[in-house]
C-alpha cells in the first residue's frame, strides 16, 4: 500500500498562515517528516493527532510571524550599512582619508568664497531701486584722433538734459567723491561725500533712519549723515538739527541720518550735501560749458527711448558748446554695467572688472 | 549578569547539535533527544530554542536536501559557533565549579 497520507488539511494551512515565512519551510519538512513516520509506525488517526499537537505547540512566539509584514517599507538600512562601509573605509585608510578630505574641504571652502564674491560682484548697485533706469552720461572725447572716455560734464548739463528731454525723470549732477573736513565741537572727522544737486535722493535711493527724503537737501545749507558718521560725531546723541562746519568755511546743519550704503554699491558716500546755486561760484560755473568737473546721472522714464535721448543729449550740449560738435559724443551708460563693464578703450566698452 | 545567557532546554538542545555534529536537522535533533533523554520533545518547543540560539549566535545553519519524505521541504541544518561553544564551556565551567564547592558531607545523604 501507498504510505502517502496526507496531514489534516486545515491545520497545515493554519500552520503556513501563522508561521513566520522564514521558518515556515523547514519546518513545515520537519513537520511531514515526523508525520510520515509516525503513519508508517501508527495508525493515521493517532499520527494525526499528533501532527494537530505538534502545530498547536509550534503556535508561540518566536514561531509566528510578527504581525507587521516584515516587508521593507524603505531603504534605510542600505543606506546605514553603505555609511557603516564608508566610514570604516575612511579610518582603514587614515592617510589617505586625511589628504582627500582636506583637499575636498579646501575646494569646497574656495568654491563657496568664489560664489559669494561672484554673488557679490553681480549684485553690485542692486540694492538701488532705480537700477534699471539709471545711467551716467559720459563721452567718447576724439583729441587728434586718440580718444578717451571721460566721465567728466560740465555742471550745468544735468539742468538742462532734465528741462529739455521729456524722457529724462531727472538729472542729477554730482561732485567726484569728496574727502570732507567735518567738524563739530573742536574735533574734526575726515568722511567721504558727494555735494549733489537737490533732486538727488529722487534718483539714488538711500534708508532714511531719520529725517525726510524730499526735504534733506533741499537747503543748500544742510547736510545728510549715514549712521556711521553720525555715530563717529555725536556719539549716542540725537544728530538731528546739529550744526557742522564743513571744510572750515560753511555749516551745514544736519537733517537726516541714512543707513550707510551697502558695500557693493558704486556711489557710497558717508555725507551729501547739495550745491548752493545762490553763491557766486556755482553760479558761475552754471555758466560755464567748456569746464568738465562733474558727473551726471539720469533717469530715465521706463521704456524711454535710449538712441533719441542720447542724440538729444548731444544735441543739447553742442547746441550751447559748438566746438564740442566734432570732440565729443555723449552716451548714456547703464548702471548694470558700472561695476563689471566699466573700461573703454578708443570709444570702446572693453569689458572691466569681469575680465 | 549572566556572561552567556543558555537556558537548561536550550543547553540541551545546543549539546545535541553538537552530539549529532553534520547530520543536525530539526527532526533528528528532536530524535536524538527524545532518546537520550526520554522525554517527549514538542515540536514547538524544539524550534523556539532554535530560535533563540540562532538569534543569540550560538548556532548557525544552512539549507540542506529537500527530500521526498519531507514533501520537497528543504532540511535546515544547524552548527554550533565559536560563540556558542564558549557558552557551552562557560556553562559547564560554571556547573563544574559549583559541584567542585559543594562539601562532601552536603552529599553524604542515605
Amino acid at each position: 500500500m501507498k504510505q502517502n497520507y496526507s496531514p489534516p488539511k486545515h491545520f497545515l494551512s493554519f500552520f503556513r498562515w501563522f508561521c513566520n515565512p522564514k521558518l515556515r519551510d523547514h519546518i513545515e519538512g520537519d513537520l511531514m517528516e515526523d508525520y510520515r513516520g509516525r503513519v508508517r509506525k501508527f495508525e493515521k488517526r493517532k499520527a494525526d493527532i499528533k501532527f494537530i499537537l505538534d502545530v498547536l505547540s509550534l503556535f508561540r512566539k518566536r514561531i509566528i510571524k510578527p504581525i507587521k509584514e516584515q516587508k521593507n517599507l524603505n531603504n534605510y538600512g542600505m543606506i546605514k550599512s553603505y555609511f557603516n562601509i564608508g566610514w570604516r573605509n575612511l579610518l582603514g585608510n587614515k592617510g589617505f582619508s586625511l589628504t582627500n578630505l582636506l583637499g575636498l574641504a579646501i575646494g569646497m571652502t574656495s568654491a563657496i568664497l568664489i560664489l559669494l564674491w561672484v554673488q557679490d560682484e553681480v549684485n553690485y548697485n542692486k540694492s538701488q531701486k532705480n537700477y534699471h533706469e539709471i545711467y551716467q552720461v559720459i563721452a567718447h572725447r576724439d583729441f587728434n584722433n586718440q580718444i578717451y572716455t571721460d566721465r567728466n560734464m560740465v555742471m550745468p548739463l544735468a539742468e538742462v538734459i532734465e528741462n529739455e528731454i521729456p524722457q529724462v525723470k531727472h538729472a542729477v549732477v554730482t561732485t567726484h567723491l569728496e574727502h570732507g573736513n567735518l567738524a563739530f565741537g573742536g574735533e574734526k572727522f575726515k568722511k567721504n561725500g558727494y555735494t549733489a544737486s537737490p533732486n538727488f535722493f529722487e534718483v539714488f535711493s538711500a534708508y532714511f533712519l531719520k529725517g525726510n527724503p524730499s526735504a534733506a537737501i533741499v537747503d543748500p545749507s544742510s547736510i545728510v549723515s549715514s549712521e556711521s558718521t553720525a555715530k563717529a560725531i555725536f556719539g549716542n546723541e540725537d544728530p538731528i538739527n546739529k550744526v557742522l562746519r564743513i571744510d572750515n568755511d560753511q555749516d551745514a546743519k544736519v537733517t537726516a541720518v541714512i543707513a550707510d550704503m551697502p558695500v557693493n554699491t558704486t556711489l557710497k558716500f558717508y555725507y551729501l550735501m547739495s550745491f548752493n546755486y545762490s553763491s557766486p561760484d556755482v553760479k558761475n560755473n552754471m555758466q560755464e560749458w567748456t569746464n568738465s568737473s562733474w558727473t551726471v546721472f539720469v533717469q530715465v522714464a521706463p521704456g524711454a527711448n535710449l538712441v533719441s535721448i542720447e542724440k538729444k543729449i548731444n544735441d543739447t550740449k553742442i547746441q550751447r558748446n559748438p566746438d564740442d560738435k566734432d570732440i565729443s559724443a555723449y552716451f548714456a551708460f547703464p548702471m548694470s554695467k558700472w561695476r563689471l563693464y566699466s573700461d573703454f578703450e578708443d570709444g570702446i566698452n572693453t569689458g572691466g572688472m569681469i575680465a | 549578569m549572566k556572561k552567556y545567557p543558555l537556558g537548561e532546554f536550550e543547553e540541551i538542545v545546543i549539546l545535541t547539535i553538537g552530539v549529532l555534529y553534520n547530520g543536525a536537522y530539526g527532526v533528528s535533533i528532536k530524535k536524538e533527544i527524545e532518546a537520550r533523554l526520554s522525554r517527549n520533545v514538542s515540536m514547538g518547543a524544539l524550534h523556539t530554542a532554535l530560535v533563540r540560539l540562532e538569534e543569540k549566535s550560538y548556532i548557525n545553519s544552512h539549507r540542506g536536501e529537500a527530500t521526498e519524505e519531507r514533501a520537497g521541504r528543504p532540511k535546515k541544518y544547524f552548527q554550533i559557533t565559536a560563540l556558542g561553544k564558549k557558552a557551552m564551556e562557560y556553562s559547564k565551567n560554571t556547573r563544574d565549579e559549583l559541584w567542585r564547592a559543594i562539601p562532601k558531607l552536603a552529599l553524604n545523604l542515605k
